[in-house]
């Protein structure tokens, strides 16, 4: 079924319609949190409140991309998270396994056809990559998540974050510049062909 | 990194695209003589590459909603309702305003501002009565005001009011007769005729606060304050996404 149709179904009170709408854009939003967040089960509750919320506030969507809309409302439900967490600290940054040891891996991050070598390379990449998005600060992680991770345009990330264009645009690059001087210490982790053009 | 922030910054929007066409140019040239600015660029486009390439994590379970996860939904009917609540207060203080302001409300409310004043007023030109002994006359002329603007309600409070100036008169002849030095010694002089006529009634208590269309503002200004209140609250908690 269509989005516009599923969308309008909803805005009908149909539940199951909107269902099909998260199961959609789940993966999509989901990963956003985990990215702005930086940790699994908060990202899992702010993933959920967002679509909570997206649901009471589907009447204020006025077309557009839809993927643009629901991900304002996950960006606004991870700076309510990251609020949350900022006046009750949590420790736990990465998911546990059922003995209670922290998870490098997690299994969701898994795909059957890699070697485990590729595996533990490419998670031990995404664990770096998220360590010095981490280090960010939140207004400039939300900006490169939605433009390098999201694949974002700067309007949209304007829109997204409600900020003016001449902030997103020295946002992201004094990110970039922070996140370039952190990955170069995760140099050993980098695919062959990119470790490659940083030796030229 | 050796360039400038600025510099880092024109890198940044030149490899999105995102540089006018004048900006782009000028920036090319630059990279074609600046070995350091083409580093720069180099750097930065693999920054972005990684970021690209970042694996991509999948949902760890099915967020589906269910109805017992929604039970703010009740919220959403109740803002149409406080939102008419706060025009329909806002309107009535506007027209109780424009009623008090643009002289259409009863000349009442306005005897009771003029009250305290007029009493004073009479009060004073009683005392002169007293001291030239023919001070009737100004009285009827500082009344003149006061019954200009009389309506029959304050003309009945006028009359239930006459008791109280006579007790007044009373007490005033008890400290006339209490005996002083020199009344002792001078002859008793005529008595000055009782007040009664001539103090203006009182003002009873109910009256003498604020009158019950500024209660009715106040009141209704309040209200309207805390709709809207109450409606940036619920709007702050429910989340701004739109």
């Amino acid at each position: 079924m269509e989005l516009s149709h599923l969308i309008q179904e909803s805005l009908d009170g149909d539940l199951d319609s909107f269902n099909q709408i998260v199961l959609e854009f789940q993966d999509m939003v989901y990963y956003q949190a985990y990215r702005v967040i930086g940790e699994p089960d908060a990202a899992e509750d702010a993933t959920q409140e967002a679509f909570i919320s997206a649901y009471q506030k589907l009447h204020t969507y006025r077309g557009g991309s839809f993927k643009s809309w629901l991900l304002r409302i996950v960006t606004n439900a991870c700076y309510d998270e990251l609020r949350r967490r900022q006046r009750q600290p949590v420790t736990a940054l990465k998911p546990e396994d059922d003995h209670g040891e922290e998870m490098n891996s997690p299994k969701w991050m898994e795909d059957p056809a890699e070697k485990p070598e590729e595996i533990l390379q490419r998670s031990e990449l995404s664990d770096a990559i998220q360590r010095c998005l981490n280090a960010l600060d939140d207004k400039f992680r939300s900006v490169v998540v939605l433009v390098d991770i999201q694949g974002m345009d700067y309007a949209t990330t304007a829109e997204i974050v409600d900020r003016p264009l001449g902030t997103i645009k020295s946002r992201l690059a004094r990110a970039r510049l922070s996140l370039q001087e952190c990955l170069e210490g995760f140099a050993e982790l980098l695919p062959v062909d990119l470790r490659q053009e940083s030796e030229v | 990194m050796d360039i400038s922030r600025r510099d880092w910054q024109l890198l940044s929007e030149y490899i999105d695209g995102e540089l006018s066409e004048r900006k782009r140019i000028r920036l090319e040239s630059r990279l074609d003589s600046e070995r350091g600015l083409r580093t720069a660029l180099q750097s930065i486009k693999k920054t972005r590459r990684i970021l690209r390439t970042a694996p991509r994590l999948s949902a760890p379970k099915e967020f589906v909603l269910t109805p017992d996860m929604l039970p703010r939904r009740q919220k959403e009917s109740f803002f149409p309702v406080l939102r008419f609540a706060t025009v329909l207060v806002s309107m009535l203080l506007v027209a109780v305003l424009v009623l008090d302001f643009g002289g259409f409300v009863s000349p009442l409310n306005r005897v009771e501002y003029a009250a305290p004043a007029m009493q004073q007023e009479a009060l004073e030109s009683d005392g002169d009565a007293d001291k030239q002994n023919g001070g009737e006359q100004e009285l009827e002329v500082a009344e003149e005001p006061q019954i200009m603007e009389k309506t029959e309600g304050v003309e009945r409070e006028m009359a239930e009011g006459v008791e109280e100036p006579e007790e007044e008169a009373k007490a005033l002849d008890v400290v006339e007769e209490s005996p002083t030095p020199s009344s002792t010694a001078a002859p008793p002089t005529p008595t000055t005729p009782p007040p009664t006529q001539t103090l203006p009634p009182p003002i009873p208590e109910e009256r003498k606060g604020l009158p019950v269309i500024r209660f009715i503002e106040i009141g209704l200004f309040s209200l309207v304050v805390i709709l809207l209140l109450v409606r940036f609250l619920m709007k702050k908690v429910d989340g701004d996404v739109s």
